[in-house]
């Protein structure tokens, strides 16, 4: 990289630090963006910097959001007295595309993982408990993974919640769709024997 | 190493890019291993439900000829001990096993007698026996597997036997590995005593074998003291404290 420019070279050294980014990648990158429009450019910059300044938490889900209060939090159309807990934004932005939930949210932000140290304390647990204690909660849906982190966590908001005046539901598991039942493991095809419903 | 095939324990899994995991398993017959699986985490037909913290799998794996980690090629479930998932408590002890395996077993090193161990623990589990209990058997047999059981046989200071040392509460001595009868206790009382029953119901395990741990009755007192020693013990040899012994203190404490 000695032969480029100092400012050529700052750029390929920061673009091969993004993930599955490496020294080629960064380089075919830079010459790109050399050669693209300067209006482009500026508004990439600019959108990276806004990334950066704009860009928190909801106060209210943890969602990703540009105000104090993110579009779901803030939309009066919606039900806030239905939480759906999830782990992660891109989780809430799945259920989102499903147009299947008009409640609220309330983003983890992580799971429960022993192994890992990462404990109650870790993740937005506390929070949770605190919106449902205000009172106005009709319902919490835990729609966390199915793995082992999934269910521990969905069981400690369940504990958790079982002194409260609130309706605590799991989101069902079993044959996706389209799935072929030979495909489908022990485990999963056990709960969806037992979640069977009258067709 | 070049192909394998055996059954294993799933101790750990780690997102690896965005379609793969790399797992490390307990396995029967080469030890703790590590292994990507390929698309596991894209593919609903490659490894369906079977990579699973805890479940028992039978998996056949192959090393690429330039070296690396082995590439899962198939798995299937063995045993998922399902009944471990969704439970607080039973995943917090099966996490802070799993723990003690991940840290103290070196790779490639066939460890039949643990690998039965946590199969069996994890199936008590599983079958509702009482996961303290359960907890202190694992404890036991692990360090006497790996070679460092504690001496409940005789003070290790004044290395008089349990039978003729006097009193009936005990101190233990965690890094010489052996109890301390009252004449040696010197400076304040320890935290934590073990009484006389306790240390002959600890010495039984030890000196026993998993097929007659379903006759074994602790009452809550030895459970308390054993617990105590133990969770003591391991991490004082292990030179740190394991992470989700630290949650499994709390989830014992919500329960309380």
């Amino acid at each position: 990289m000695i032969q480029y420019p100092a400012s050529i070279t700052r750029l390929i050294r920061n673009l091969s630090k993004l993930p599955g980014i490496g020294e080629k990648s960064a380089e075919r990158l830079a010459m790109y963006l050399l050669q693209a429009r300067k209006d482009q450019v500026v508004e990439l910059a600019d959108s990276l910097k806004d990334l950066k300044e704009k860009v928190r938490l909801c106060r209210q889900c943890f969602a990703l959001s540009d105000e104090d209060l993110c579009k779901i939090c803030s939309d009066p159309a919606r039900d806030g007295a239905v939480i759906c807990v999830v782990e992660h934004p891109v989780d809430m932005i799945a259920i989102e595309k499903s147009a299947s939930f008009n409640g609220h949210y309330h983003v983890l932000q992580g799971l429960l993982s022993p192994m890992d140290g990462i404990g109650p304390e870790d993740i937005r647990i506390r929070e949770l408990i605190g919106r449902v204690s205000k009172g106005g909660v009709r319902e919490v849906i835990i729609a966390t993974g199915t793995n082992v982190e999934g269910e521990t966590t969905a069981a400690y908001i369940r504990e958790q919640l079982a002194g409260y005046h609130v309706r605590v539901t799991r989101i069902a598991s079993g044959v996706p769709m389209g799935g072929e039942l030979k495909y489908v493991d022990q485990v999963t095809l056990k709960k969806a024997l037992e979640g069977r419903h009258a067709v | 190493m070049s192909s394998i095939s055996t059954a294993g324990i799933l101790l750990r899994r780690i997102e690896y890019g965005d379609h793969d995991l790399i797992l490390t398993l307990l396995t029967q017959d080469y030890g703790k291993i590590s292994m990507i699986a390929k698309f596991a985490r894209k593919s609903r037909k490659r490894f369906p439900g079977t990579l699973e913290l805890f479940s028992e799998i039978t998996l056949v794996g192959v090393s690429p000829r330039k070296g690396g980690m082995p590439v899962l090629q198939e798995a299937a479930l063995k045993q998922p001990f399902a009944g471990i998932r969704g439970n607080l408590l039973k995943t917090a002890y099966a996490s802070y096993w799993s723990e003690l395996v991940l840290t103290w077993l070196e790779e490639q090193k066939a460890q039949k007698n643990i690998y039965r161990l946590l199969r069996y623990c994890l199936g008590a589990l599983d079958a509702g026996q009482p996961p303290a209990v359960t907890s202190i058997v694992f404890q036991l047999y692990f360090l006497q597997f790996s070679g460092l059981s504690p001496n409940l046989r005789q003070c290790g200071r004044c290395r008089g036997a349990l039978e003729k040392l006097p009193g009936e509460k005990f101190g233990f001595d965690l890094e010489k590995g052996g109890l301390v009868c009252k004449g040696c206790l010197t400076g304040k009382t320890p935290e934590w005593q073990l009484s006389r029953g306790t240390v002959k119901q600890l010495l039984w395990i030890q000196a026993g074998n998993l097929k007659n741990i379903r006759r074994l009755r602790f009452t809550e007192p030895a459970i308390k003291e054993s617990q105590m020693f133990l969770e003591a013990f391991i991490p004082y040899h292990l030179g740190r404290e394991p992470k989700s012994l630290k949650f499994l203190n709390h989830i014992r404490q919500l329960g309380s």
